[in-house]
C-alpha cells in the first residue's frame, strides 16, 4: 500500500492506495497548520485500514512548489515515517500531480495552485509525440500573465477560485476550458498513482537528500524575493 | 511627478503612549483580512506599542508581547493577527527562512516590526508606518498606501481617527 501526502498548499489531502484500490482519502482545508494536522490525520487513516507503517509499500509526498510551511511539513513526515522503516520514497512535483487526470488530453493543460494574493504558480502540459510532457516549467505567475500566452483551447486546473474562472472565462471565451471545481481540485490519489509507476521501476529518491522544488519567475527569481510583478 | 498614492500619506503626532495605542485600535477596527502593515523605527519609538492597539481594534483577547525572540506571533481576533519582529533578522533570506511568505501572502493581518529589513518581500500593496521619537512623549507617526487596498484601509482610518483631514506629507 502507498501512502501519499499533499500539503504543498492550503488545499492538503492524504491517500491510501493500493494497485487497483484506492482505499481511502482525506481532503481538507488547513490555514497555515499543516504540521499540526497531518500527523493525527495520517494515523486516523492507517488506522481505518489496519496498516502498520512498517508495512507501507512506498510514501509518495508533494515536493512543491507551493507554501513554504506546507511543503515542508508533507516532507517532514514523510521521511520521518520513510526513514526508520526503510521505505521507498518517491516525491512528486506538485503541479505533475494537478495535470495527472488530463494527460490523455489533446489539449493543453495549465496546472496552476495558489500562492496568494493573487499570484499562482503554475506549468504547462501537454503530449509531445504520445508523451505527456510538462512544456513550460513551473513559474510564478498572475492569471492575467497566463491568459496572454493561451493561443489554442486550454485546461486549466489546480486551485481556481470562482472568481478566477470568471475571470478565464471572460477573458479567453471558448478558448477556457475550466472542468468543475471538484473535476479540478488536486489531490493525494494522483500523487499515489505517479508514484506507483516510479515504485514499479524501482525509481524512489533518496529519503536524506530529498528537497523542496521551489517556485522562480519566468525571470528566474525565487518565489522566495517576492517581486513577482503579482497583484495589478 | 507624483503618484497619486502620494495624497494619501499622512502624517500626525502622538502626544502618549495611550494615543498611540488608541490610535493603532482605530486602524485595528477597520481591518478586513488579508493587510500588510509595515512598522518601521527605532528601539522605543512606539511600534509595539501601536501593535497593541492594533490587536484590540481586532478583538484579540490576549495580551500582545514583542516577538523579538520567537518573531512571529500569531493572535485570534476578528481576524487571525500575525505579529511578526524582523529585528533579530540580518538577511532577508533568514527571514526566508522562517517561512515569511507564507504570512505575508495568506489571509490574516500581517504587522511587521523593523520592516524595511525584509522590505524586498512585501506585497506590493501595503500599509508603510514610520515611528519618529521627538521626545520623552511625542512621536511622529507617518503612514503611506502602496496600492490600492490600503489606499482605501488609509482613508478610512482618516476619516475615523481624526474625522478631519489631516496635514498630507510633503512630496
Ligand atoms: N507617544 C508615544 N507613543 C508610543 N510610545 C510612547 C509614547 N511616549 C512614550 N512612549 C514610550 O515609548 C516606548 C515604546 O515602546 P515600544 O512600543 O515597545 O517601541 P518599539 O516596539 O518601537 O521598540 C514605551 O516605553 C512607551 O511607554
Ligand atoms: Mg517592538
Amino acid at each position: 500500500m502507498i501512502l501519499a501526502i499533499d500539503t504543498a498548499t492550503n488545499f492538503a489531502s492524504l491517500a491510501l492506495w493500493e494497485e487497483e484500490q484506492l482505499w481511502a482519502e482525506d481532503v481538507w482545508y488547513t490555514s497555515l497548520n499543516h504540521s499540526v494536522e497531518l500527523i493525527p490525520r495520517i494515523q486516523r487513516m492507517l488506522a481505518t485500514r489496519r496498516v502498520a507503517v512498517e508495512h507501507l509499500a512506498g510514501i509518495a509526498v508533494s515536493l512543491g512548489p507551493g507554501s513554504f510551511t506546507g511543503v515542508r511539513a508533507g516532507l517532514a513526515a514523510a521521511k520521518g515515517l520513510a526513514l526508520p522503516y526503510d521505505i521507498p520514497l518517491v516525491g512528486i512535483p506538485t503541479l505533475d500531480a494537478v495535470a495527472y487526470p488530463f494527460q490523455r488530453s489533446e489539449m493543453p493543460v495549465w496546472a496552476i495552485i495558489a500562492a496568494g494574493r493573487g499570484r499562482l504558480g503554475a506549468a504547462c502540459y501537454r503530449q509531445v509525440d504520445g508523451a505527456w510532457t510538462q512544456v513550460i516549467p513551473s513559474q510564478l505567475t498572475t492569471l492575467e500573465k497566463l491568459c496572454d500566452q493561451v493561443s489554442s483551447p486550454t485546461i486549466f486546473a489546480g486551485e481556481i477560485t470562482a472568481s478566477e474562472a470568471e475571470l478565464l472565462r471572460s477573458r479567453l471565451g471558448s478558448k477556457a476550458i475550466v472542468p468543475s471545481p471538484a473535476l479540478r481540485a488536486r489531490r493525494a490519489s494522483y500523487l499515489a498513482e505517479l508514484a506507483a509507476v516510479r515504485l514499479a521501476n524501482h525509481d524512489i529518491d533518496d529519503t536524506t537528500t530529498l528537497a523542496p522544488i521551489y517556485l522562480q519567475t519566468p525571470e528566474g527569481h525565487p518565489l522566495k524575493v517576492g517581486e513577482s510583478g503579482a497583484g495589478q | 511627478m507624483a503618484s497619486i498614492f502620494d495624497q494619501h500619506a499622512i502624517d500626525f503626532i502622538s502626544h502618549s503612549e495611550a494615543q498611540t495605542r488608541r490610535l493603532g485600535a482605530r486602524l485595528g477596527e477597520l481591518l478586513q483580512g488579508g493587510e500588510v502593515i509595515a512598522l518601521q523605527g527605532a528601539l522605543g519609538s512606539g511600534k509595539t506599542r501601536w501593535v497593541q492597539g492594533l490587536g484590540q481594534g481586532l478583538q484579540v483577547q490576549e495580551p500582545i508581547t514583542s516577538p523579538t525572540f520567537t518573531l512571529i506571533n500569531e493572535y485570534h481576533g476578528r481576524h487571525t493577527l500575525y505579529h511578526i519582529d524582523m529585528y533579530r533578522i540580518t538577511r532577508l533570506a533568514e527571514a526566508l527562512d522562517l517561512g515569511l511568505e507564507d504570512y505575508l501572502y495568506g489571509e490574516g493581518v500581517c504587522v511587521i516590526e523593523w520592516a524595511e529589513r525584509v522590505a524586498a518581500a512585501l506585497p506590493e500593496d501595503h500599509l508603510w508606518i514610520t515611528f519618529y521619537h521627538l521626545d520623552e512623549t511625542k512621536r511622529r507617526i507617518t503612514m503611506r498606501a502602496t496600492g490600492d487596498h490600503h489606499f482605501k484601509l488609509l482613508k478610512d482610518f482618516q476619516r475615523l481617527a481624526f474625522a478631519m483631514p489631516v496635514r498630507h506629507l510633503p512630496q
